[in-house]
């Protein structure tokens, strides 16, 4: 593209009709609505979590005591388990990458579709993804989930930035969006996605209007999200990162690798696409520390002791429990 | 002082006619320029150099919005401006940005500085707008008319950059196929 181009474009907006200026003239900046994004936030994180322990079969959220911290390992462990079955994942995790190579192969074999083609359509949802978000150099696709039976994609990709002082390189990644892509006959379509944000604030308000219009309503979302689900699980063995989501456009991300040694990356976790989401956060650096050299088996959520419950995360690794800081920050 | 009197001061080239329009659209005008070149030193000489071009335009420039043509006269002056500064290496990065988001827009194949006439291109333009709904049009002409910086853009408009940086990618992938299909290409 020409400079001169881009420079006449410029100018023949400048000679744009009078009334199409002014109408748009620049005015004061309209507050945001922090206290309704706050309210909504935690809403989307109680039913998010609500709706996980239900689809799990445990009961409701409000079964488990908020003081006993081992009652609260078991229902984690009960989570688990019955997410496991809901999911019907319940294989051991490959104790190698070619094991979970292997795996990875099987699934998609099983699925009607061979690896290489599976391969080749990632890289070109990959490149159409670029595109169609308008997506710049330092941007990652840090997970990818593949439903291969109904062509339908789901990626998390991360922003990545010029890392903070005091921040290594691998911690100089940004908030995630989730994108979900439907292969179909006349090519990629982008069926919605939960959009970038600058700051984590942002994301509360973020792409709620968006999603719903790609969507057409919020009912078939939380339909396909239901069906991703099962599929997001059966990827979730090897090395192959996990997003798991769930129905009603609520989900919850988590992203690990589960090879020897392999340290569990990064939980996000994060509300509803219909409504304004939790905001999703990385907790890299508390996993880094806890889990080196330790086996990840399994990632669920749950809730932690405390008088602000279920803004907490926890993971489960090798049967133990390995609890986060909140995702939500309690507020007064 | 409404836009009528002030032409007429100009009319009758009374000076008040300057003191009258920095009054009432100074700062205005210093916006607009202030988006561009992003320096204040900048932009006051921008807004001087509008005051001129203004004293001396009119008469026989009889404009219907004072505005408006005030606006338009300072973003020129500030892009030409810009362009000096760029050739200059200095400055300017949004603008620079708007810059290169608006290759989005020019249609395919063609060069637009050399085959289209740019009058044209701004009525089409104009009439591609004016289908839009209010608020995307109105978000669109922000970012490539004033030039605003998309933060800027998002607060005003109350929703997210990554919301407004899709909307508008959306925008100038549709203007591109509508002024295509206009006849805009080579």
């Amino acid at each position: 593209m020409k400079e001169n181009d881009r420079e006449a474009m410029l100018r023949a907006i400048g000679g744009i009709d009078d009334d199409l200026i002014l109408s748009a003239a620049p005015g004061e900046p309209k507050p945001r609505p922090a206290r309704r994004v706050r309210f909504v936030r935690r809403t989307a994180a109680v039913l998010a979590a609500t709706l996980l322990l239900s689809l799990a079969g445990v009961g409701t959220a409000m079964a488990v005591s908020e003081d006993v911290r081992e009652s609260v390992a078991e229902t984690a462990r009960a989570v688990r388990d019955a997410v496991l079955r809901v999911f019907g994942h319940g294989d051991p995790a490959p104790t190698t990458a070619a094991d979970a190579q292997l795996r990875r192969d099987r699934i998609a074999r099983s699925d009607g579709v061979e690896h290489a083609r599976l391969t080749e359509l990632r890289n070109e949802a990959q490149l159409w993804l670029r595109e169609e978000l308008s997506l710049d150099s330092g941007i990652d696709f840090a997970s990818e989930d593949w439903s291969d039976a109904d062509g339908v994609y789901v990626c998390l990709i991360e922003r990545r930035r010029e890392p903070s002082a005091g921040e290594t390189a691998a911690e100089g990644y940004d908030f995630p969006v989730l994108a979900v892509v439907e292969w179909t006959e006349s090519g990629f379509v982008l069926r919605g996605h939960t959009g970038f944000s600058e700051a984590p604030d942002d994301v509360a308000v973020a792409e709620t209007e968006d999603v719903t219009a790609v969507f057409g309503s919020t009912a078939p979302l939380g339909e396909r999200f239901a069906e991703l689900a099962s599929v997001s699980a059966r990827c979730s063995d090897g090395s192959v990162n996990i997003c798991r989501t769930f129905g009603d456009g609520y989900f919850f991300l988590a992203v690990w690798h589960a090879e020897p040694g392999a340290t569990l990356e990064r939980i996000y976790a994060s509300g509803a696409l219909k409504e304004p989401a939790a905001v999703p956060r990385q907790y890299d650096r508390a996993l880094g520390r806890s889990l080196d050299e330790t086996q990840v088996t399994d990632v669920t959520l749950c809730r932690t002791p405390g008088s602000d419950t279920w803004q907490n995360y926890c993971a489960i690794v090798d049967g133990r429990e390995m609890f986060f800081e909140p995702f939500i920050e309690p507020k007064p | 002082m409404t836009d009528e009197e002030i032409v007429a001061l100009y009319f009758a080239r009374s000076e008040e006619a300057v003191a009258a329009t920095e009054r009432q659209y100074g700062a205005y005008c210093r916006r607009i320029a202030r988006a561009i070149l992003l320096s204040d030193e900048d932009a006051d000489e921008c807004l001087n150099d509008t005051l001129l071009a203004a004293w001396r335009s009119i008469p026989p420039a009889k404009p219907r919005s004072l505005a408006a043509y005030l606006g338009r006269t300072a973003r020129n002056l500030a892009l030409n401006r810009f362009k000096l500064y760029s050739a200059q290496k200095r400055g300017g990065s949004e603008t620079a940005l708007a810059l290169d988001e608006l290759g989005d827009c020019v249609p395919s194949s063609g060069s637009v500085e050399d085959e289209l006439d740019s009058a044209l291109l701004s009525e089409a333009i104009s009439r591609f707008l004016r289908a839009e709904p209010e608020e995307k049009r109105r978000v669109f002409v922000r970012r490539y008319w004033y030039l605003s910086p998309l933060e800027e853009i998002a607060a005003e408009y109350g929703m997210s950059r990554s919301k407004l940086t899709s909307l508008l990618y959306r925008m100038r992938r549709d203007l591109r196929k509508f002024l295509e299909k206009e006849g805009f290409y080579v």
